[in-house]
């Protein structure tokens, strides 16, 4: 019982620990094989970022579009209706943003992260890396800090976008509003904070999944069994690690 | 003069309370191929293990090349297993890779090279070990044959000091032998090869070693070995050479 406390309290310590491994070794060894790397980086943003369009964009539309829905529906009763853009604002581009698209990237890409770093554990790729003298944390677990947090960075633009042109298209139906007037009425409220927020929560989340689902998958130690687990395990910890983040950047920046 | 491939002093390893190795030294010289015979497979592979910079030790010092094992410095480490080759049966390739990509891995990553510069530098091993047609496909498309000769390639693509192999898959492997020969003619490489094979101890190695109830016997030429196996059955691992 007193070690499942401790384990469960020293363990942010041992993520923070293997998140300082990944940066250290990517400023130390920079340049070293470059075009393995390089193909990884790219592959990774592909998979995490490329591959989701699709999907995130729809995410995005909708969204956008429950919020004005609820937005005017509120609003109208106190004739607000002008502040639409200032709602859809403060909830996509602050908090929905950032937070959809991690969660749809932890579905996507950290699970896939934790299983390929696991299988790779298993079927005994990460000892053949070390037999080469690669440095496994330099071949696979920078790459993918690399590649996920460029790809979440740029979904995080691309939700906002959406989600705010799904807005719009709400906001259009309902009330006839030109779209001139709807992104003026956005881009008067919209400050760089917000953007620079933003950024810096997707940078954080992708950092969170990068370092949970790369511990999760080196825990696997060659059993396959406890491949599921750690797939589980790191998606919903990956979850949780979300929220707190989220919370206290919030708190920080606008309390 | 050449310093020893490996030294090692008073090595000691234990295990869930059993002493595997006890105070164990070895020096090997550039270019010396030694069998190592043992009655426990765990012992041995631990030992071997310990010189291929896999496990730390519990007690004693090692030497590679004149250099100092650090087993605390991963970076030092990273550097060594370039100068060894080690080789067991749970050496794999890397699955999401193509054959090429596995073969060419460390001269790209190490030297930077691009894969075409790559190809072309490691042609020759790859048409050594007739390995052509096999390039583009992925681990997961070939028979353990096929993986075997692929392994060793990787393995001939280092420049080793040192070369270990864990009870090799068949002791008539011409692969195997092939590696091996490459490996001296190559770099000179001390080798170390832990079986029970009667014809790779005849056909290849120069001195044994015997490992017994944790200690090592100072190297016996082949030929006494093999008489002391044929006379004494039951003391074939004698550790006094």
């Amino acid at each position: 019982m007193i070690n499942t406390i401790i384990k469960k309290i020293t363990y942010p310590v041992i993520l923070s620990g293997l998140f300082y491994r990944i940066v250290k070794t990517m400023f130390l060894q920079i340049g070293k094989g470059r075009i393995v790397i390089r193909k990884t980086i790219l592959h990774q943003i592909y998979f995490c970022a490329v591959e989701i369009l699709l999907l995130l964009g729809t995410i995005g539309i909708i969204f956008g579009a429950l919020v004005i829905i609820q937005s005017l529906a509120q609003l109208s009763k106190v004739g607000g209706s002008e502040a639409l853009g200032q709602f859809l604002v403060v909830i996509i581009i602050r908090e929905l943003g950032p937070m959809i698209t991690a969660i749809i990237v932890i579905l996507h890409s950290g699970t896939a992260i934790a299983t390929e770093v696991g299988y790779m554990t298993v079927l005994g790729d990460i000892r053949a890396i070390t037999m080469r003298g690669i440095d496994p944390i330099h071949f696979v677990a920078v790459p993918r800090l690399l590649g996920l947090t460029i790809g979440m960075l740029s979904l995080l633009i691309y939700f906002d976008v959406v989600a705010l042109l799904g807005g719009f298209l709400v906001s259009w139906f309902f009330t006839g509003i030109p779209f001139y007037n709807f992104i003026m009425n956005v881009a008067t409220i919209i400050g760089g904070d917000d953007i620079m927020i933003g950024f810096i929560k997707a940078a954080f989340f992708a950092a969170i999944i990068v370092v949970i689902c790369i511990f999760r998958g080196f825990g696997v130690e060659g059993k396959i069994t406890k491949l599921p687990v750690a797939i589980s395990r790191s998606a919903i910890e990956c979850f949780l690690f979300i929220l707190i983040v989220d919370i206290i950047i919030s708190a920080i920046f606008y309390l | 003069m050449k310093p020893h491939a490996i030294e090692c002093i008073n090595i000691s390893y234990q295990k869930d309370g059993h002493l595997l190795l006890k105070d164990v030294n070895l020096a090997l010289s550039p270019g010396q191929r030694v069998i190592l015979y043992s009655e426990s497979r765990l012992a041995a592979s631990i030992f071997l293990q310990i010189c291929g910079t896999l496990l730390e030790p519990k007690t004693g010092k090692m030497w590679l090349n004149g250099e100092y094992i650090n087993f605390k410095n991963e970076r030092i480490l990273l550097k060594l297993r370039r100068k060894i080759v080690f080789n067991d049966r749970r050496t794999s390739l890397i699955q999401n890779l193509t054959v090429f990509e596995n073969i060419a891995l460390s001269s790209v990553y190490h030297e930077n090279l691009s894969p075409k510069e790559a190809h072309m530098l490691l042609d020759p091993l790859v048409k050594m070990f007739n390995l052509e047609r096999l390039l583009p496909l992925r681990p997961s498309d070939l028979d353990p044959g096929m993986k075997r000769r692929i392994l060793y390639v990787i393995e001939a693509t280092k420049k080793p000091e040192l070369a270990i192999f864990i009870q090799p898959e068949s002791d008539n492997d011409r692969p195997l032998y092939m590696l091996l020969n490459y490996l001296q003619e190559a770099s000179d490489c001390a080798c170390m090869i832990y079986t029970e094979s009667m014809s790779l101890i005849e056909r290849w190695g120069d001195e044994v070693v015997v490992l017994k109830e944790g200690v090592l016997s100072p190297p016996m030429d082949k030929a006494s070995f093999l008489v002391s196996l044929k006379e004494e059955p039951n003391e074939k691992l004698n550790t006094q050479g």
